[in-house]
């Protein structure tokens, strides 16, 4: 039986492939090869030696810009004649980094989708005490929110922080702080205290699952009560047992933490 | 049922010359006029040849078959390929299962390398052209967390989109003659399953 013959291929460009020698394709796919994991290799390696540049320049390794694929709606509180402030935030999905510094009380900067972002603020006085409450709007995230919060150190302040899923990040060693409370659902936490010089407060710390991360400065008297469910609890730096760790001496802060599913690793540095 | 000669050589002619060159459908019809002449010879009536033969129909549909994948062995497109498939699903509707999705499963897989491969062609120097503009201090898109990683991931992103499309294409290979042998055993199978 006689086979005739068909036509070509439709996708000439592919079949342009099968024309190369095979020592001439090997050579190619080795070179591709090479190229692609030297260039990973060395991007990586460059990333590792700089350390993430995100927006609030917070510790996740990230090779995208998340805040290209973001837009930022960024809102100031202003102190005004406020001797102290109370703030509240809460915050549902996403990642929640809180730092020190800003030209007023607060100031909000939050990358998503446009318009379900925004925050939402109320603010009152009680005397010479300016009262923020600012929580997040609800909507459907198709990027990863993250949320950034200035917080002034020129006021004494107390701050209650409630968030939902995902992680948080407080690097809170230049506000002087009144109160702490913060309140986790999932994800893993950071309280970073180093270079506090504020007054001191008396904290609580209670998340459900996660990893719980304090550090504290080492000069500083502070005396933390650590409980979990499930998981370990690791100090560095300070003396203690039996779930309460202390450094250099008491009164000073006191941070109470309760943890469900995770592990809790107190600092001293 | 046929139960001469005639009747079963005239409906074999029918049934193949929809699908197959003439020249091929005389060369079949040939073989079997052999078979009833060599029948004849031993003895054998006309209607107990029809008969261990089997429909003319099924017959028709395995010839049909066998040479549109005999045709898609010998010249490799995708065309001859679908039709190789197409005449092999006529075989039974099991094939619908046993042939159909199997082969869908493959393209799919394929087809998705492909997407794959494709994007990071195009993206790869789309995003070397985005760091460079932010290297120089112009981030007309701010992509990168970091400009000059992002120049050596955008290289390696196109090289990984090529060696992704040369893979592909030979993945498309081994699969297509994986295919053909399904096939041809797909129809052995089919035929020893009518012997029997």
């Amino acid at each position: 039986m006689t086979i005739p013959d068909s036509k070509k291929s439709p996708l000439p460009l592919i079949t342009r492939i099968g024309s190369i020698g095979r020592p001439g394709m090997i050579r190619l796919v080795l070179h591709l090869a090479a190229i692609t994991v030297i260039c990973f290799a060395a991007g990586f390696g460059i990333l590792a030696l700089d350390g993430d540049k995100g927006p609030a320049g917070g510790d996740h390794f990230m090779f995208l810009n998340e805040s290209a694929f973001l837009t930022p709606q960024t809102t100031t509180v202003q102190l005004d004649d406020a001797q102290s402030a109370e703030i509240g935030i809460v915050f549902g999905t996403g990642n929640l980094q809180v730092g020190s510094g800003g030209d007023g009380l607060l100031t909000s900067t939050c990358y998503g989708q446009n318009p379900d972002c925004r925050s939402f603020i109320e603010t009152s006085a009680s005397g010479t005490e300016k009262i923020v409450k600012i929580a997040q709007k609800t909507g459907h995230p198709v990027f990863p929110k993250r949320w950034d919060i200035l917080v002034t150190g020129r006021v004494p302040v107390a701050l209650d922080v409630t968030a939902g899923t995902g992680d948080i990040n407080l690097v809170i060693g230049g506000l002087n702080l009144t109160s702490l409370r913060v309140v986790a659902g999932v994800g893993d936490g950071t309280i970073d205290l180093t270079g506090y010089h504020g007054g001191d407060f008396a904290g609580t710390v209670t998340q459900n699952i996660g990893d719980m991360t304090i550090r504290v400065p080492k000069n500083r008297n502070v005396i933390i009560s650590a409980g979990n469910g499930v998981g370990d609890v690791k100090a560095t730096g300070f003396t203690g047992e039996d779930g309460v760790f202390s450094t250099t001496g008491y009164p000073g802060i006191r941070i109470e933490v309760t943890q469900g599913v995770g592990s809790v690793t107190l600092e001293a540095v | 049922m046929q139960s001469t000669e005639l009747e079963y050589i005239t409906a074999l002619k029918e049934r193949l010359g929809k699908r197959l060159p003439p020249e091929e459908v005389e060369d079949i019809l040939s073989d079997y006029r052999e078979h009833f002449r060599m029948g004849r010879a031993d003895g054998r009536s006309e209607a107990e040849l029809c008969r261990s033969l089997g429909e003319a129909d099924d017959v028709a549909r395995e010839m049909v078959a066998t040479h549109f994948v005999n045709k898609a062995g010998h010249t490799k497109s995708a065309r001859n390929f679908s039709h190789a498939v197409l005449a092999t699903l006529g075989l039974g509707l099991f094939n619908l299962v046993f042939v159909l999705v199997p082969i869908i499963v493959l393209a799919v897989l394929l087809a998705v390398i492909f997407l794959v491969g494709g994007a990071f062609i195009v993206f790869g120097p789309v995003a070397f052209v985005l760091a460079l503009l932010q290297l120089a201090g112009t981030p007309f898109f701010a992509l990168w967390a970091n400009p000059l990683a992002g120049i050596l991931f955008s290289v390696g992103i196109t090289a990984l989109g090529l060696l992704l499309i040369i893979g592909n294409y030979y993945l498309a290979n081994f699969f297509y003659r994986l295919g053909i042998r399904y096939l041809k055993w797909n129809i052995r199978v089919i035929r020893g399953t009518e012997e029997e």
